[in-house]
């Protein structure tokens, strides 16, 4: 069943000649993950930021729940849909607590304080995630993992219907990395939508249900993981030799050493 | 909570300096034994506890806006009179007193909205320049507009003011709490207490502003919207106090840097805190500026001998600049 | 805990407006007034006062209170009343004659430019004589208190009258304000009348300086349109160059724009013995810039009379205080020569201090003559 569904969306940034996304379609289902892969510069953070309604002056649609997100309120909309951006700065120590409270501002009237429920809600969280004895710590001070982990529950903690993610595991180690894919499945198998853009097509292959390339301002490969990520499109796509070796029925990706002549 | 308690010890010192405060000053009032003679009585309930709860407002509205200020531009250096609001203010103030109806509603209104007129262009300059971080625009640009705003307060006085209806110029520019009656605290109480009520109310969300726009955004709530309300309201309590005090400053930067260091950055905290503690430190300030010596010191005088210093103290500590 | 804070923050907003509200029932509570015994007066800012007697006890302070000062002394019975006063009055030889007993009255306390007004409540003073630019600092929170504020310009003749009328109803004298006022208004009116007629395109053009010194700085400062000096000139028949300024503090001109006037006159003043108007006079008349200046060519810088050993302002015969009249008097004299051929100062001032001052003839030629300045 179709969660959210983007109909022929383009945008143009203010100043440059191009579109950046094309007429992009595609739908999202209910309780499955959806990788999104693309080269630098390809558009995903754009993407993500139409379907948030961050950017909210482009051509096409957006639909949630079958509702046009154009009709829906910021404030309505941040009560579904929840997003993990690429970076988050802070210049203020907050304790995690703290900043993960802020996760609940959509669901508080505008000049009410969390409560008890609230707290509780972040104590759930933070011990699924399996980082509640760092509730107390300061923000400023956690690893570059840890602060990753923080920066998810923040928007679980929004208790969304759609969770977002633009690239979760950059910069970090396998075990952190695997924490965070970790998160994404147990989000999607507990009923959310989730987006996640990565450069890497093994992690599509390890979580994702789905897999979109976007390429060019276009969606140009959508499906399951063995369908798209092939070493022709792969090919193609990001200009490098791969070689594709199926283990467990899912496809794993390594570059070849065709790359690397000496 | 350890919160809890600080919260309490600092309500008890607030009650503390209060009490003792009315006690103080050049008239002994327990000259004649334990209960004040009629003169000291008059002393007390007319010159004194109108003085002192003006001197609590002050404090209390100049240190609510300077945190609410910090969040908002994110910067922890700026405070009213760093971006131009309290030197907007007071042309305001005595704009009105020279051309409009000397009323306090013209007054207060018209301090409100230069007080505005001058954060907005502070805001539009800073983005204009070229040079510097974020943080150390906002500050230059604000120095610019605060100079600007205060020659004309000078200007004012010296040229457009021929029958004397303005203040002396020393009170402008170095404040002062000097003739403060009762009907002086009741000019500016409404406005003042709606202002610091207004960002009371708002002392959760107000977090929200210290994150990225975009995130902001994602969470709901329109953070240009956030900012400017929070603005207005901090702009609003202000005006009221600066239009009876004139131009005070540094008091809006230290006290929200104390109340981090007690309470934590949280504002839903920080805010409530700031309003003790700088009504605290403007009591202890203007004790000092009316009992120190025969002639009165000029309120501002006492803010920038003592606050200075001490800021530089705060910040030469861990952190200093940032929000630690 | 975000409950608590909330709560904590109203109860003290709350107890902080509760506290206003008590006060302003206390505020509306009229103060006791004696029904009987008292005076009602019609100070310079249009307010009537009430003022109970019997009064004991007359305090003038803040800025301006020398000038005012000197104006009460022309009242006998001031010396019963006043008290408060700067302690660099008893230094000043006149008012040691007209007050031998001046050195109980002063208070260094008092005495300062910013007093404090909890110390002036706590000398008791039936009523407190302030110059009306300190309504706001002083006089209101005064008021508050329940005691007597009465306000005083002496900006210009007809105020100067007023004032002194006002004054000797607290001085229980209002003959002798009679006669000061009939004294000055005819002076007054003996130098107008003999001026009015002159065009102010044949006056000569005379520019008064106040030249300060202030911790390394210099500047020349020329009064502005609305005062006193100003007007003083042009009564005297000169065209007063301040006519064109109109800030309303001391103006700090530039030597360009003296230039650019070049005054046939020039009054030189210092307020001040260190150096005194004398001193600058001197210095400017050799100074070879200002050779090029009329006044300096032909002479006519003179050094504004002061009477007061060049103490501070009160003795210039520039200022508000009670002299000015004999400071029209020889601004007359030196602008319109011919007009006054007839008005010997010294003779004028020796009067002055005996009918106003009760000096004996002594005693008033021993002032005369430690009069510094151009006489």
């Amino acid at each position: 069943m179709t969660k959210m569904q983007v109909k022929d969306v383009r945008y143009k940034y203010l100043g440059q000649k191009n579109d950046v996304l094309k007429g992009v379609s595609s739908d999202f289902p209910v309780g499955k993950v959806t990788a999104l892969l693309g080269a630098n510069g390809s558009g995903k953070t754009t993407l993500f930021k139409i379907l948030l309604k961050v950017l909210d002056s482009y051509e096409g649609s957006v639909h949630v729940d079958g509702k046009d997100t154009k009709y829906l309120s910021r404030s309505e909309l941040s009560e579904i849909i929840a997003w993990v951006p690429q970076e988050e700065e802070s210049l203020f120590p907050y304790t995690v607590g703290e900043y993960l409270l802020l996760g609940r501002a959509p669901h508080l009237g505008f000049f009410s304080l969390p409560t008890r429920e609230d707290e509780k809600i972040i104590i759930r969280i933070l011990t699924e995630l399996g980082i509640s004895h760092i509730g107390h710590r300061d923000t400023m001070s956690l690893s570059g993992g840890e602060k990753r982990l923080v920066f998810i529950a923040r928007a679980l903690v929004q208790e969304p219907q759609v969770l977002i993610l633009d690239e979760p595991t950059a910069h970090l180690d396998i075990g952190n990395k695997a924490r965070a894919l970790g998160v994404i499945r147990a989000a999607a198998d507990s009923g959310k939508t989730v987006i996640f853009s990565t450069h890497d097509p093994n992690e599509a292959s390890l979580v994702a249900d789905n897999v979109e390339i976007l390429n060019g301002g276009e969606i140009i490969r959508r499906g399951t993981p063995s369908e798209v990520l092939t070493e022709d499109i792969l090919r193609s796509v990001y200009g490098a030799e791969v070689m594709v070796r199926e283990i467990n029925n899912k496809p794993i990706v390594e570059l070849s050493l065709n790359n690397f002549k000496r | 909570m350890k919160y809890n308690a600080r919260f309490l010890a600092l309500g008890i010192v607030f009650g503390l300096v209060f009490f003792i405060s009315l006690l103080i000053g050049r008239y002994s009032i327990f000259s004649h034994g334990l209960i004040p003679d009629s003169l000291g009585m008059d002393i007390l309930l007319n010159i004194r506890l109108p003085r002192i709860l003006t001197a609590a407002m002050l404090g209390m509205a100049l240190s609510a806006s300077g945190a609410a200020l910090q969040a908002a531009f994110k910067n922890p250096l700026v405070e009213p009179s760093i971006v131009g609001v309290t030197q907007g203010a007071a042309f305001g103030a005595a704009f009105a007193i020279l051309f409009l109806a000397s009323s306090a509603i013209a007054i207060e209104i018209s301090a409100t909205i230069f007080g505005l007129l001058a954060l907005l262009l502070t805001y539009m300059l800073s983005s204009s320049l070229k040079y510097g971080g974020k943080i150390l625009k906002l500050i230059l640009a604000g120095i610019a507009v605060s100079a600007m705003f205060a020659g004309g307060v000078g200007i004012m006085k010296t040229l457009a003011d021929p029958t004397k209806q303005l203040p002396e110029l020393t009170f402008w520019l170095l404040g002062g709490l000097s003739g403060v009656v009762w009907k002086d605290f009741f000019y500016l109480l409404p406005l003042a207490i709606f202002g610091i009520i207004a960002l009371l109310i708002l002392r959760w969300r107000i977090n929200l502003l210290t994150l990225k726009d975009d995130i902001v955004l994602s969470l709901g709530t329109d953070p240009g919207k956030l900012r400017a309300l929070v603005a207005t309201f901090a702009v609003m309590a202000t005006a009221a106090v600066i239009s009876v005090a004139g131009i005070i400053a540094w008091v809006g930067l230290i006290v929200p840097h104390i109340a981090r260091k007690l309470f934590g950055v949280d504002n839903s905290r920080v805010i409530p805190a700031s309003l003790l503690i700088g009504a605290v430190l403007m009591i202890a300030f203007d004790d000092i500026a009316r009992t120190l010596s025969a002639g009165e010191i000029p309120l501002g005088i006492v803010t920038s001998l003592i606050g200075a210093p001490l800021l530089i103290f705060l910040l030469s500590r861990r952190g200093g600049g940032s929000f630690d | 805990m975000n409950q608590n804070v909330a709560i904590f923050s109203a109860v003290l907003i709350v107890f902080i407006a509760a506290a206003g509200l008590a006060a302003f029932i206390i505020e509306t509570r009229n103060p006791s007034q004696n029904e009987e015994n008292f005076i009602v007066v019609t100070d310079a800012l249009g307010r009537t006062v009430q003022i109970n007697l019997p009064i004991e006890r007359v305090i003038i302070t803040g800025k301006s209170a020398w000038p005012i000062t000197s104006a009460a002394y022309m009242f006998p019975s001031a010396e019963n009343l006043l008290y408060g006063l700067s302690p660099q009055t008893a230094e000043i030889q006149l008012f040691h004659m007209v007050d031998p007993a001046i050195d109980s009255k002063t208070s260094s306390d008092l005495g300062s430019n910013s007093p404090n007004v909890e110390e002036i409540a706590a000398a008791n003073p039936d009523v407190v004589i302030l110059k009306t630019s300190l309504k706001n600092d002083i006089g209101d929170p005064l008021e508050a208190l329940g005691i007597s504020v009465v306000y005083v310009d002496f900006e210009n003749l007809d105020s100067y009258v007023r004032d002194t009328r006002v004054m000797g109803k607290i001085f229980w004298d209002e003959a002798k304000a009679d006669e000061i006022a009939e004294y000055y208004e005819e002076e007054y009116e003996n130098v107008l009348s003999k001026t009015s007629s002159l065009a102010m395109g044949n006056r000569p053009k005379v520019l008064l300086l106040y030249y300060k010194a202030q911790s390394g700085t210099i500047s020349f400062n020329a009064p502005g349109a609305g005062w006193l000096q100003t007007s003083m000139i042009n009564a005297a028949g000169g065209y007063a160059l301040s006519n064109e300024l109109t800030g309303t503090g001391w103006n700090t001109i530039s030597f360009e724009q003296i230039a650019q006037w070049n005054p046939d006159i020039i009054f030189m003043v210092t307020y001040s013995g260190n150096p005194s108007a004398s001193n600058v006079k001197d210095n400017l008349l050799g100074n070879s810039i200002w050779s090029n200046i009329t006044a300096v060519k032909e002479n006519k810088v003179y050094a504004v009379p002061h009477d007061c050993n060049n103490i501070g302002a009160i003795g210039s015969w520039d200022n508000p205080c009670s002299r000015w009249i004999l400071g029209e008097l020889w601004m007359a004299k030196k602008i319109q020569p011919s007009l006054f051929a007839n008005l010997d100062l010294a003779e004028e001032a020796k009067e002055f201090y005996m009918r106003w001052y009760g000096l004996n003839e002594d005693n008033a030629i021993t002032v005369v003559n430690q009069i510094t300045g151009d006489l």
